[in-house]
């Protein structure tokens, strides 16, 4: 359990100190490229820890649309999508661009330092944006902000000189052409240029001039060199002009005045995680804590005569009903009681720990001292907690409750614990089923950036047992991009024909299968899914956990036989069919981060690994990126030499403030190629049972008390 | 309504109808917030003050706490739910908690930015000797569900005698006021004390966001 004891609290501005706190917290503004800066130049400051900002910034011949993310204190990056008009010169048509950046504060402002960062603009692409500087960037009273910046590549274009770096070795002095040649297919690592060639200098100063209005001017670096020479733009001044409006924290405005000709435009919205808006309805208020008399408490046994177990026992589901929680078992000893539930409502297990704790608090005789609960997933027990329920009594209201009761809580397997347990009925159907409209968005389409697939979708599951269950997906779609078959890579086509699927708009069986879960020994958990797993692909899939409930380390064995589904999307396959799995490692690493690993062999029997490292924050939203490279080379791969793409997860419980266990999940992939594809099967293990392991606990046990 | 909530309003209805099924309960649960959320923001303004009269609040044979969160506009009637060694937990009937040590707010729940848990020992100490210093500690839950400690430096201050009337019934009280602070933080709470040491009315910090929950002892 982690104690923050910092003194500013999200919200504090509502109290005295709201004029002080405004002045020394001046954040960045952005860039018509998205990134911290002032109008086409980087700032040497950054983004708070843990913020998201979507900027749309660009003049009539360029268009860039960019997601920020602040990965750490010091470490930020950005993923950028652009439009660039009359690519190979007047009249010629636009090219679409995606490009990385990354950067990294190695100085913090302080009185007399500035904030330093140095950083790589699209340093993983087609190079369109290439450039890399050192910035630095100090306040100076409430309203003054001054930059200055040394750059290269595109930021070293004007008023370029030579490289600063050649003094350490001569190879700085110069910069391999970055053309078509050099980058060949695209997104691997140019470090062959980083740094290299002439350098130049940059500055500007921003001052506000209201509380929402700043004015600034800023000496740019970047002589648009390439669209000069292709005659499609011609920069009369290194001076940009610009005005940035921010009516409220989380958007900006600006609007630029560029190379002495040019009108530029940007729109900001940003949103931090670690700060929960306020608004919507809240979860009501816990149960309190019925306490026992002391001359009760040391009861070594309860009258069955007047309180039968089964009465008890259905008192327990019932009321454990009224939280969301599903119970589907019971034990009853004298001094113990064993609960089994599905916790159907609270997005972490800590928060319906806490409900539940207290509830029992409640119904139960006062001889029972310990609580054991184990929460399901799946229908299968994931964990096991007991708390004494002495603890509960005397934690309740108390400073330091939380982290007290975490050290106090037995954690530990349920698995192979059957004995004893008493089924129970609940409520809880058997069949469930779901209409609704569907909206499945994609991205980066080159002749549509932005398309989606738009429709109805009809969901059923039906539980023969809690860990047997069958499920459908149907969906008929209404609007969606008509698209050409996309360009074919080397390999099979595992993916880039996703667009032959379900052209005919005929009703579609997106999913059609029976999983089962099991737990085949104490720390192992077991996956076999069989049917039409997701649109492409129908087949067989198994899988094997291990990971003991204390352990921040898991490992993972997959096993699929997969086959290519006919273009209708109905019940017939075609001829190609794969072998396909991997062996996983994952790993919490602390403070949030997670890693993961999977080697093996991929869709189009390519052989590689993939690796994927998250950001989890406790409240729920996580952001990560992942990268696989397999034995296809760059060639064969086709365009973007290599799988890689960023994931989010929103939980809704944050944006709405009540409880619910719903998130929207999105994967933002550069572009989808055969090579390093992946069978796309629902409910891995790992995502469904790590929730009540204590690792993860610990980071939300903050909700128990809530 | 802004003209955008026009627009948006039958987009919202018609997700909410063209949904159905028993597992898109939780969809529509989510799509009825998000209404809720959009069109019902103007909560604040002064709550009117229920009427009833003393004799109604006798008969009733129970113990009230009216209470409310000015910032919200907020105003509801707590009973007593539960009591844990001195922490007297008080419900309303739409699912807020506020929880009292000796009169002393030690936690909420159901705000959304509540108080946790609060240490108020050396504050009740204060308010018994007539004033003094006193070391406060709240609890709570940050945007990240992290549990976030504040320690507080306080003085309570007597503002002299008042005679105060709840539903008909007056009570001398000493006024004392709470002054606390905690780097740029600084919040007063306000207590109005009777001779038998019941605080019957107060005013005292839930959080930032919150601001003041408004008690009093009916």
């Amino acid at each position: 359990m982690r104690l923050k004891t910092t003194t500013i609290l999200a919200g504090a501005a509502t109290l005295a100190a709201a004029g002080l706190q405004a002045q020394s917290d001046w954040r960045p503004s952005y860039t018509l490229y998205g990134d911290p800066g002032l109008i086409e130049m980087p700032s040497g400051a950054s983004d708070p820890d843990g913020q998201f900002s979507l900027t749309f910034g660009g003049f009539d011949l360029q268009q860039r649309g960019t997601l920020s993310f602040q990965i750490t204190d010091r470490l930020g990056g950005s993923f950028r999508y652009s439009r660039l008009d009359e690519f190979s010169g007047p009249e010629s048509g636009a090219t679409y661009d995606r490009s990385f950046d990354v950067r990294f504060r190695f100085l913090d402002e302080g009185r007399y330092t500035p904030a330093m960062t140095v950083g790589l603009r699209d340093f993983l692409g087609t190079g369109r944006y290439s450039g890399e500087y050192i910035a630095a960037t100090k306040t100076f009273g409430p309203d003054l902000r001054v930059t200055a910046g040394l750059g290269w590549g595109r930021l070293g274009t004007e008023g370029g000189f030579d490289n600063p770096l050649g003094v350490i070795d001569d190879r700085f002095e110069d910069r391999p052409r970055q053309d078509d040649a050099f980058f060949e297919e695209g997104g691997t690592v140019s470090t062959e240029a980083f740094f290299r060639g002439d350098a130049a200098v940059f500055g500007g100063i921003e001052y506000r001039l209201t509380e929402e209005l700043t004015g600034v001017v800023e000496y740019s670096s970047d002589a648009y060199a390439r669209e000069s020479q292709a005659g499609t733009y011609d920069p009369e001044s290194p001076l940009n002009f610009g005005l940035t409006y921010q009516p409220r924290e989380n958007y900006i405005l600006q609007a630029a005045y560029l190379n002495g000709n040019t009108l530029g435009l940007s729109a900001t919205f940003t949103v931090n995680p670690n700060d929960r808006p306020t608004y919507g309805r809240r979860d009501p208020a816990p149960v309190p804590v019925a306490v026992r008399a002391a001359e009760v408490r040391a009861a070594q046994t309860w009258d069955r005569g007047r309180l039968p177990e089964a009465t008890l026992r259905q008192l327990i589901v019932d009321t454990l009903d009224t939280e969301g929680q599903s119970v589907s078992a019971v034990e009853l000893t004298d001094r113990q009681v064993r609960i089994r539930y599905t916790n159907t409502k609270y997005r972490t297990e800590a928060q319906a720990m806490g409900r539940i704790t207290r509830i029992l608090t409640q119904a139960l005789p006062p001889s029972i001292e310990l609580i054991t609960l184990e929460p399901v997933r799946a229908g299968i027990p994931t964990s096991s907690a007991t708390f004494r329920r002495s603890d509960i009594e005397e934690l309740e209201n108390t400073v330091g409750a939380s982290q007290r009761l975490f050290e106090r809580t037995q954690f530990s397997d349920a698995a192979n614990t059957d004995a004893g347990l008493v089924d129970v009925q609940n409520d809880r159907p058997r069949f469930d089923y779901g209409i609704g409209p569907y909206i499945t968005p994609r991205y980066f389409d080159p002749d549509q950036p932005i398309s989606a697939s738009i429709g109805l979708q009809f969901s059923a599951d039906y539980y023969i047992q809690p860990n047997l269950v069958v499920s459908g997906l149907v969906r008929q779609e209404v609007v969606g991009p008509e698209d050409e078959a996309s360009s074919g890579s080397a390999l099979p086509p595992v993916r880039t024909n996703a667009d032959l699927y379900g052209r005919d708009r005929n009703p579609t069986i997106n999913r059609l299968q029976v999983a089962h879960y099991g737990r085949p020994a104490e720390n192992l958990y077991s996956r076999v899914t069989v049917g039409y797993l997701e649109r492409m692909f129908g087949g067989l899939s198994s899988e094997l956990l291990w990971k003991p409930v204390d352990s921040r380390l898991a490992l993972g064995a997959e096993v699929n036989y997969a086959r290519q589904r006919d273009f209708d999307v109905l019940f017939d396959f075609q001829d190609y069919d794969v072998w396909t799995g991997h062996a996983s490692a994952y790993y919490d690493l602390g403070n949030g981060f997670h890693a993961q690993l999977d080697a093996g062999r991929y869709l189009a029997g390519d052989w590689g690994a993939t690796i994927s490292l998250d950001r989890e924050f406790a409240n729920g939203w996580k952001v990560g990126a992942f990268v696989t490279r397999t034995d296809v080379s760059y060639e064969d791969f086709g365009e973007g030499s290599f799988d890689k793409g960023l994931r989010i997860t929103i939980p809704t419980d944050w944006t709405i403030g009540t409880a619910t266990r719903q998130e929207y999940s999105s994967t933002l992939r550069s572009l989808q190629r055969d090579g390093g594809a992946r069978l796309s099967v629902d409910g891995r293990l790992y995502d469904v049972i790590r929730d009540s392991h204590p690792s993860e606990m610990q980071e939300t046990w903050g909700r128990f008390w809530r | 309504m802004s003209r955008r909530m026009r627009i948006l309003a039958p987009l919202i209805g018609a997700l909410t109808l063209s949904a159905c099924g028993s597992g898109n309960e939780e969809n529509l649960s989510v799509i009825r917030s998000l209404r809720d959320a959009i069109f019902n923001q103007g909560e604040s303004g002064a709550a009117a003050r229920p009427q009833f009269s003393r004799q109604a609040i006798e008969e009733s044979g129970q113990d009230f706490i009216l209470a409310g969160v000015p910032s919200r506009g907020a105003l509801a009637l707590l009973q007593q739910a539960g009591t844990n060694r001195g922490a007297e937990t008080w419900v309303a009937e739409d699912g807020v908690s506020a929880t009292y040590r000796n009169g002393i707010l030690i936690a909420t729940k159901g705000l959304g930015p509540d108080l946790m848990a609060a240490d108020v020992s050396g504050t009740v100490a204060a308010l018994r000797q007539g004033g003094g210093t006193a070391v406060r500690t709240h609890e709570y839950l940050d945007g990240n569900d992290q549990i976030i400690r504040y320690r507080y430096e306080c003085a309570v201050q007597s503002a002299g005698s008042e005679r105060i009337t709840i539903y008909e019934r007056s009570y001398d009280t000493v006024k004392y006021e709470e002054s606390c602070e905690s780097g740029l933080q600084r919040f007063t709470n306000t207590f109005w004390v009777g001779q038998d040491g019941v605080v019957w009315k107060s005013r005292q910090l839930i959080s930032p966001p919150v601001g003041y929950l408004d008690s009093e002892r009916l």
